[in-house]
């Protein structure tokens, strides 16, 4: 590799990990289970790293791998039938969420907040979730494994997810008030 | 944006929306663009969520669920050995940035691959997990300053382990706590975009190390295409270049991966390969001929012979009926019964002539612990077969010389997408300390990665696509003498035995 070429793969590198929550965050918003959006995800890595000859560096790295992401995940919903699809698969709303400019937001703050967040969860609710998003259990397996109905499961998860939200929220708001 | 909305978003992106509410989610997004704000935060947030609760559920401790089931505790492995990996990663960037690269993260990485060579009963990995627990804990509540995934995305780290799910399936944890002490190395010398990285003494330079990364990437992309020669190619490229540049834990890590996958996750490297060329040519002309005698030569040199002698075995009886070059046990088909006996090896009597369905004996030295991995294809279930339960696949151990008290394991209900491809299978025998045996199963389907299994429960499992994967625990205990059978319960079915790893010989 020249310099060039060291100095491209170095910034892309850099990029991809900047951008990497919200790149899964793009595929996460169109696939239902953890499991699939990860298959999704490398894939969508993969590509990036190996196009790296295409990359420009001067322009918006975000757009150019949802870019990407969007096509990896079509043809991951074609390959599946579409089963996966939670969101009805619309050109213009694809459109539009590949171009939105809040994908780029700095996250350091967010990710902060839902940490501590995460610790005021009931164990019960903690539990759940790390089910769910650590072993990318379904909710039947998660029912099963808990000897919980599957219903119980997802109002679970429903009521733990609405509580994380306020919470992040209401914390995001005490630090831009300079509360925290 | 109302109360309304939000309810919506949060059912979507739990997975409890109808699709009359999916249709208006969609139109709401279309047209609200304070809705469409809240639906990117709140994916970007499900990816937070999932990053945060993947490196969670590395250090959760159960005692009441291994209570109950303490045969867990292998599938549980995979979660120390992300914390293992955390640990590493964690530690030494914490390290770098203090301008200490001795990295003491590294020496307690040592200490814990010390540990786990000597783990050999469920007390001792429960220790090695509260070890690793305890370690990675120390690390991991740091916030932001201490980003884990982000962490993870880096250098050889992220390279190896693509996704968090290629580590789930790494049965060996000194294996993978080895990779992650090589992997924590690489990654205290790459660079990071808060700090600037100390200057290593010797080894590769940043961009070589970067060099290094692309190229096992094209390695591992190789190998998800089945193109093992390129796999195989590279890898070795990667490794002499690591070798080379004195990154030697590096090179480590490397060299086992190749021998893991080469003998274990992909039968055909192995049978072009390592029949040929492991005892004589890679041992003898590789710069890593020291770290071969010293950690791999012991355990694998008889193995390979062994299989060597096999294989030559094969060839002579079924030169008429295999495919020229191709290396196997034996090819056994529909409604008969195989045996494969070498002349060095112990002759197995089958006891029950009347036995249905195909099988395949292997009769081996003595062993403690052991890895067997091949190929089978199911061919056809008998009429209502499923339903019945009794046919699948089957492993057993003989644990006298005349095969009169042996420990079988079934699966059974053998799915429908199973019958007709090719699968690859791995049976892992491990005598416990306890003087029971534990067997491990796993079937995946061609073509598809190993990597795949995610779902390691202790009961039978069959995922719809990818991977079946059975871990049981023997009710009697004898020591002595064992021996494998494998076979396909009243179902017509071919075996390819393609490699016997013995880990643990008989003392």
């Amino acid at each position: 590799m020249n310099r060039s070429e060291e100095d491209t793969r170095r910034h892309l590198t850099q990029m991809i990990l900047k951008h990497r929550t919200a790149i899964y965050g793009f595929i996460v918003a169109h696939l239902a289970d953890v499991s699939s959006a990860e298959d999704v995800f490398q894939e969508v890595c993969l590509v990036l790293w190996e196009q790296w000859e295409r990359y420009d560096p001067g322009r918006d790295f975000g757009r150019w791998a949802r870019g990407i992401a969007r096509n990896k995940l079509l043809q991951y919903l074609d390959r599946t039938g579409r089963k996966n699809a939670p969101l009805l698969v619309d050109p213009e709303l694809f459109e539009k969420l590949v171009e939105h400019p809040s994908w780029s937001k700095d996250d350091s703050m967010e990710k902060e907040a839902l940490g501590q967040c995460i610790k005021r969860l009931g164990k019960r609710a903690k539990e759940i979730l790390r089910l769910k998003y650590g072993e990318g259990l379904s909710g039947k397996e998660i029912a099963a494994r808990l000897k919980l109905r599957v219903n119980s499961v997802f109002v679970s998860i429903m009521r733990g997810k609405a509580a994380l939200m306020e919470c992040i929220e209401e914390r995001l708001m005490r630090l831009q008030n300079g509360e925290a | 944006m109302d109360n309304d909305d939000r309810s919506l978003l949060i059912r979507y992106f739990s997975g409890g929306l109808d699709e009359k509410d999916t249709v208006c989610l969609r139109n709401l997004l279309l047209e609200e663009p304070g809705v469409l704000d809240r639906f990117v935060d709140y994916a970007r947030r499900e990816a937070m969520l999932s990053e945060h609760m993947q490196a969670m559920d590395a250090v959760e401790f159960k005692p009441e669920a291994r209570r109950r089931r303490p045969a867990r505790i292998v599938w549980r492995l995979p979660a120390a050995i992300a914390a293992a990996l955390m640990l590493a990663v964690c530690g030494i960037v914490y390290l770098s940035r203090s301008g200490d690269v001795t990295a003491p993260a590294d020496v307690a990485l040592a200490v814990l691959i010390e540990k786990a060579g000597a783990a050999k009963t469920v007390e001792d990995m429960e220790g090695l997990r509260k070890a690793v627990r305890e370690a990675y804990e120390g690390e991991y509540d740091c916030g932001s300053r201490c980003n884990l995934m982000k962490l993870f995305g880096l250098g050889l780290a992220r390279a190896i382990t693509v996704n968090p799910k290629v580590d789930r399936q790494v049965e060996d944890l000194r294996f993978a706590l080895e990779r992650a002490r090589a992997a924590g190395r690489t990654v205290a010398r790459l660079p990071l975009e808060t700090m600037t990285m100390a200057e290593a003494a010797g080894g590769l330079s940043e961009m070589e190390l970067l060099k290094v990364r692309d190229e096992y990437h094209r390695a591992r992309t190789a190998a998800v295409d089945l193109d093992y020669n390129e796999w195989h190619a590279r890898l070795l490229k990667v490794h002499s270049f690591c070798l080379q540049g004195g990154e030697e834990e590096l090179a480590d890590a490397l060299w086992l991966e190749y021998f893991y996958v080469g003998f274990f996750e992909r039968g055909r490297v192995y049978s072009k390969n390592a029949v040929n060329g492991f005892a004589g040519d890679w041992k003898s002309s590789l710069p890593g001929r020291a770290y071969f005698d010293r950690k791999i030569a012991a355990v694998m040199d008889p193995a390979a012979q062994r299989a060597t002698a096999l294989a030559a075995n094969v060839h002579a009886k079924y030169s008429t009926v295999l495919p020229s070059g191709k290396w196997d046990f034996g090819v056994y088909e529909s409604g008969g019964v195989g045996r494969f006996a070498p002349p060095e090896m112990e002759v197995i009597t089958q006891t029950d002539p009347n036995a249905k369905g195909t099988r395949m004996f292997l009769n081996t030295p003595l062993f403690e612990e052991a890895i067997f991995a091949g190929q089978v294809r199911i061919n056809a279930l008998p009429e209502g077969g499923r339903a019945e339960g009794r046919q699948g696949l089957s492993w057993h151990i003989w644990f006298d010389k005349a095969g009169g008290r042996t420990w079988g394991i079934g699966m059974s209900e053998v799915p429908e997408i199973l019958v007709g491809p090719w699968l690859w299978f791995r049976v892992r025998f491990v005598h416990l300390k306890n003087g029971r045996w534990k067997s491990v199963m796993t079937v995946w389907v061609e073509g598809r990665q190993p990597y795949g299994v995610r779902d390691l429960v202790p009961e039978t499992h069959f995922d719809d696509t990818i991977c079946v994967h059975h871990e049981s625990e023997s009710p009697g205990t004898l020591p002595g003498r064992a021996s494998v059978s494998l076979g396909t319960n009243r179902a017509a079915a071919t075996w390819h035995g393609l490699g016997l790893k013995i880990i643990r010989p008989v003392e």
